[in-house]
């Protein structure tokens, strides 16, 4: 058992930790802001930044544009980035696709893809959920038909987020419609600059546009644009996602270790009802459970990295990373609500307008956590029968 | 970056598990339970042969100089038999001699303890005091060249079957000043009369009243140190491996829980297959994986010699709850029957409170972490 990060991991995240310092992630402009996941904000600028930096693609194979280094490094890049709030969303769903590339991609696929990825010229975002196939992707009712060398989409996709800041999308669709509805999809890496792609916000219950829906008609998507096999695009999907729910929620220890920081601070230099914060037993509790809360999670979220780092794909595990952190982040917008109180509403305040203003905002968003990328109900289901080989109900 | 015990450390795992399995059933520990010691000296000589007792004992001492993490390793299987009788107590108390024992103290006791004739257990808690150090009452006073002491103690685990307790009592210095200090009291001493208390989960439990025991020259621990400072790292060694116990038995609990989901058919179908079911056997196992890291980073630390006491107090305050929980979805997975008197579950989730309790609950440990980060 060793529960340190090896010399050079240290190091690389000296670096990041310097950069920070000389460019702070602040001073990027972000397309959405920041919902609290630990990944920060979605801001093409400081994307394109990471982009030049190699730290987009750091555990790719060289010949794809990537640095060739390990899993683990990767996550201490994007561990330290989260502390400081940088708005590395941009790449999530490349990544996610960058993974399925890497696995399944023909040679001119990921030659084409992935060094464009790596230097954030292009970003994705992933077309599943259809407004009748929501966390029930079997039931994706979007068709592609093949026409000579291309294929013709037709559907309906909801809940992307950034479609309408990416260039692409990855979309899943029906190839096979008389084949058993597991072995009729294909994914298509789908230019939504393309001629009948439809892109429309969505703007959420906390005000913000990040999610959308993609309408497809008649869309032309050639053939080599086909990902991994027709009609095996469900278990590369799941595969993809496999990652994504690991790297979407594998930093909220380090993005909400910061969060608690302030919350600290607050505590400690406010006065309510005539007595100091820190004097109130209920909140001292509730902030040293948070704090406990976050320290789980980041064991739980380093055994799944380690796992990744030796080769291991990941089935349940990232289920629990997921789950804990969505039900953990929901717990502290909760209990940061409740130190802030009624006066969180009294946002000019300059010394915690910040703060307020994220708990505000955190206090709406916090709901879609459990919901976007498979709900905690679906992640249960999986734990229970991957994690504990129970019977499919 | 490395989560896994080590080769050595899991074959001694094995080894325990099937020794357990074996020499140690459950009906046997039912029996233990329903006898008035709860400890059987058979089973403990078999334990010293297979070189538990002196696990962490240097060799110089007769021991086979194991780490705070094989200790670890061997408790969390001890935790998953939930072993009765002395050996959790025996082995906190070789970590007091050999951390706070003078040279002469090891050389005499832990020779002993590592044959298997030497029981120790430890006497901190008192009526109305539970580990702050500041509350406690009991007295020792020099006298003739060596002490008397004079108090009451409160959950002595295994008295009326320990040769030796580990006992807390105040003492003033040459200035003045009081400082709480660990005393190794010879149970068969004049003036210590143990009671058996009402225990919560069929551990066996004492209370201990010192009256005016005689305690000789050389048998004070920590003379020389800081003293106050090295009980608390005590403490907190003990929290952890009690933490290490709790992911055992939880372990155990996840198991015989996905077991009986699996094979128990209602409504046609095996109630594995409910999602209910199923959603309480995911929280358990979410629970779980969260008791075994935070513990692992604990007891880690504490073997690195990086500083654990936060660490440790959150991993006691996770693991007091998180087992709880784990219990409670459990008997609602088993249904009437796991509600018997002979079935296996009660034997872990009646314990869970008792371990919640030892070495300071979750919202003392809360407490801790509270001015750890700064509150």
């Amino acid at each position: 058992m060793d529960f340190r990060f090896s010399e050079q991991e240290e190091k690389l995240r000296l670096q990041v930790r310097q950069f920070c310092e000389e460019e702070p992630p602040e001073s990027f402009p972000c397309e959405i802001e920041d919902e609290g996941y630990g990944f920060g904000g979605w801001s093409r600028a400081f994307t394109t930044r990471l982009g030049q930096k190699g730290w987009l693609s750091i555990s790719w194979p060289q010949e794809y544009g990537g640095m060739g280094r390990t899993v683990m490094e990767r996550f201490v890049v994007a561990e330290e980035l989260a502390y400081h709030r940088a708005p590395q969303y941009g790449h999530l769903f490349g990544d996610a696709v960058a993974a399925g590339l890497l696995t399944h991609g023909t040679e001119a696929q990921k030659k084409d893809f992935l060094p464009k990825l790596a230097r954030a010229e292009i970003l994705f975002s992933t077309g599943l959920s259809e407004p009748g196939a929501g966390s029930d992707l079997l039931n994706t009712a979007t068709r592609a038909i093949k026409s000579g060398d291309d294929y013709i989409l037709n559907g309906q996709k909801i809940w992307p987020t950034g479609a309408h800041l990416a260039e692409w999308s990855l979309i899943l669709a029906r190839t096979d419609p008389e084949a058993p509805k597991s072995r009729g999809l294909s994914t298509f890496l789908v230019d939504v600059r393309s001629p009948g792609v439809t892109v429309n916000p969505i703007i959420d219950m906390a005000g913000a546009e990040s999610f959308t829906e993609i309408f497809l008609e008649d869309v032309r998507v050639p053939r080599e644009n086909l990902l991994g096999q027709e009609n095996r695009g469900l278990p590369l999907v799941f595969e993809c996602l496999e990652g994504d729910r690991f790297w979407g929620r594998c930093l909220r220890h380090a993005g909400s270790r910061k969060d608690l920081e302030e919350l600290v601070e607050y505590t400690t230099q406010t006065r309510y009802n005539g007595r100091s914060l820190l004097d109130d037993q209920v909140l001292r509790d509730q902030l040293a459970e948070i704090a406990i809360e976050l320290e789980v999670s980041r064991m739980i979220n380093y055994k799944a990295a380690w796992l990744m780092n030796q080769g291991a794909s990941l089935s349940w595990e990232s289920s629990v990373v997921k789950t804990f952190a969505d039900e953990l982040g929901q717990r502290i917008a909760a209990i940061g609500l409740q130190v802030l109180g009624p006066e969180i509403q009294l946002q000019d305040d300059p010394k915690w307008a910040a703060l307020r203003k994220r708990f505000t905002f955190l206090y709406n968003f916090n709901r879609g956590l459990s919901l976007a990328g498979g709900t905690s109900e679906i992640q249960r289901n999986t734990i229970a029968m991957r994690g504990l080989g129970l019977p499919r109900s | 970056m490395d989560f896994s015990y080590s080769e050595e450390q899991e074959m001694l795992r094995k080894i325990a598990r099937d020794f357990l399995a074996t020499e140690c059933p459950r009906d046997t520990i039912r029996q233990m339970i329903r006898e008035q010691t709860g400890h059987d000296p058979k089973l403990w000589q078999k334990m010293a042969e297979l070189g538990w007792m002196g696990l962490v004992i240097p060799e110089e001492f007769g021991g086979t100089g194991g780490s705070f993490l094989d200790a670890a390793a061997l408790i969390e299987e001890t935790g998953r038999a939930s072993l009765p009788g002395p050996f959790f107590t025996t082995l906190v108390g070789t970590l007091a001699l050999m951390n706070m024992g003078s040279q002469p103290q090891k050389q005499e006791l832990l020779p002993q303890v590592a044959e298997g004739s030497m029981v120790l257990t430890l006497a901190i808690s008192e009526p109305g005091v539970g580990y702050e150090l500041d509350a406690i009452r009991s007295q020792a006073t020099v006298k003739n060249g060596g002490y008397v002491i004079k108090g009451t103690k409160l959950f002595v685990d295994n008295a009326d079957v320990a040769d030796m307790m580990i006992c807390l009592a105040g003492i003033r210095s040459g200035t003045g000043k009081r400082q709480v200090t660990p005393f190794l009291v010879d149970m068969r001493s004049p003036g210590v009369v143990c009671t058996p208390l009402q225990s919560l989960g069929g551990e066996k439990q004492f209370q201990v009243t010192l009256k005016n025991v005689k305690v000789p020259h050389g048998r004070m621990l920590a003379e020389g140190m800081e003293t106050e400072r090295e009980v608390r790292r005590l403490i907190k060694w003990a929290a952890t491996l009690k933490c290490a116990e709790m992911v055992g038995g939880a372990q155990q609990v996840m198991d015989m829980t996905t077991d009986y989901v699996k094979e128990r058919v209602q409504f046609d179908h095996p109630i594995g297959s409910l999602q209910a079911l199923q959603h309480h056997c995911a929280n358990m196992l979410i629970d779980l994986e969260g008791m075994k890291y935070i513990t692992y980073l604990a007891a880690w630390r504490i073997n690195e010699g990086i500083p654990y006491s936060k660490e440790a107090a959150m991993a006691k305050s996770w693991n007091s709850d998180a087992y709880k929980r784990i219990c409670d979805l459990a008997h609602q997975c088993h249904g009437a029957i796991g509600f018997c008197e002979d079935h296996d579950l009660p034997l872990y989730s009646k314990r869970v409170m008792p371990s919640a309790f030892a070495f300071g609950d979750a919202p003392t440990q809360r407490q801790f972490v509270a001015r750890a980060i700064g509150l």
